[in-house]
């Protein structure tokens, strides 16, 4: 895609944010959680198909499934924060107005989604779960650093997509669940198609030049971060809430298991193809 | 050796099981030389979170704080900051 075309990319993703607007104070919030219903896809659920699963009884499962949605939405909202003032950084430095542009509506609507998902925490958990990620200091290449900033983006987005996806179309889910998704899957769409296009326009002007050394550290990082975003979605925290004995040695143990390898793999196949075609990513 | 160091030793062989502990002192730099990513340090803030009983805060998690074996004993596991 030649410059132009992304310029002109951008002016249409930054209208349509204009003229397409979520506003999350129009949310109408049940009074309370509903204690026999799910939250989560059953499906979705990190214990899923797992010897703990099978010995859990529906309702344990359900209450379960309320907080893996509380942990998912906990994620987004940490890994929006990271986004904000990461790209915050990045705002009007000069070189590419239209680029700034749609950041700033990018930025913005990520605000509104952590609005959503921060409402349903802390109305019905009273919580949100601790954020233990670390990212770490830049490489000190600046042009790497960049690239790797929206890479990570694509990717955190493009699992938690999947997700919301899956979820927004479950007619077993709370309609309070299933609307949070909905909405969040409605303006991630466009975050994703910006995503792919950033990250191909990068790809075409500044890395295709690359020595082999530097397209492995990068696809190197990149494969690590897949793995630490899928880390978030197994959490001992919501374990220990769902009443599960030895939640830690849960923990420990499932991330390993038959089950939920099997699913990452799924997803990842499904969501992640298009950066390994780009040789993004190390094989599977 | 310190019961704090002993308890960090632990918790990397949990995450990194391959680790040969032996080739590593209490100050070699663990994210700078490449012995463990930013990215496990993850699960290996849940396992000292497990050691000393209670959560890491926030303030608490920076690169410089997960720089060596005795820099996290020290951050995460002396007793006033267990306590």
């Amino acid at each position: 895609m030649s410059s132009i075309d992304f310029d002109r990319f951008l002016v249409q993703l930054s209208t349509t944010s204009e003229s397409d607007p979520i506003d999350p104070a129009k949310m109408i919030w049940p009074a309370s959680a509903e204690p026999d219903a799910w939250y989560f896809s059953p499906e979705l659920i990190s214990l899923y198909d797992t010897a703990e699963w099978h010995d859990m009884s529906v309702a344990q499962q359900k209450r379960l499934s309320f907080f893996e949605a509380v942990n998912f939405f906990s994620l987004n909202i940490h890994g929006e924060k990271y986004l904000i003032s990461e790209i915050g950084r990045k705002l009007f430095d000069g070189k590419e107005p239209e680029l700034s542009r749609y950041l700033l509506h990018f930025v913005e609507e990520e605000a509104r989604h952590m609005m959503y998902f921060s409402g349903f925490c802390r109305r019905y958990a009273n919580k949100i779960y601790p954020d233990r990620t670390m990212h770490g200091d830049c490489s000190g290449d600046p042009e790497l650093d960049m690239f790797m900033l929206f890479a990570r983006i694509n990717v955190f987005e493009e699992i938690v997509d999947h997700y919301n996806k899956t979820m927004a179309a479950d007619e077993r889910l709370a309609p309070v669940a299933r609307e949070i998704n909905r909405m969040h899957h409605h303006e991630e769409l466009r975050h994703l198609a910006f995503g792919r296009h950033f990250l191909a326009e990068c790809l075409e002007r500044h890395i295709d030049h690359w020595d082999g050394e530097r397209r492995d550290e990068l696809r190197q990082q990149l494969s690590s971060y897949v793995d630490f975003v899928w880390k978030q979605y197994y959490n001992p925290d919501v374990y220990e809430d769902a009443g599960i004995e030895n939640a830690f040695d849960t923990w420990r143990a499932v991330m390993k298991s038959d089950a939920a390898t099997s699913h990452r793999e799924r997803v990842n196949a499904r969501r992640l193809a298009y950066l390994r075609k780009l040789e993004l990513l190390e094989a599977a | 050796m310190d019961a704090a160091l002993i308890t960090v030793r632990d918790c990397l062989l949990a995450i990194k099981p391959e680790l040969d502990l032996a080739t590593l002192s209490d100050t070699t730099p663990l994210i700078k030389e490449r012995v463990i990513t930013s990215f496990e340090v993850l699960d290996l803030i849940l396992y000292l979170e497990k050691a000393r009983g209670r959560p890491i805060t926030r303030t608490q998690l920076v690169p410089g704080s997960f720089r060596d074996i005795r820099t996290i004993a020290r951050v995460f596991l002396s007793p006033e900051k267990s306590a």
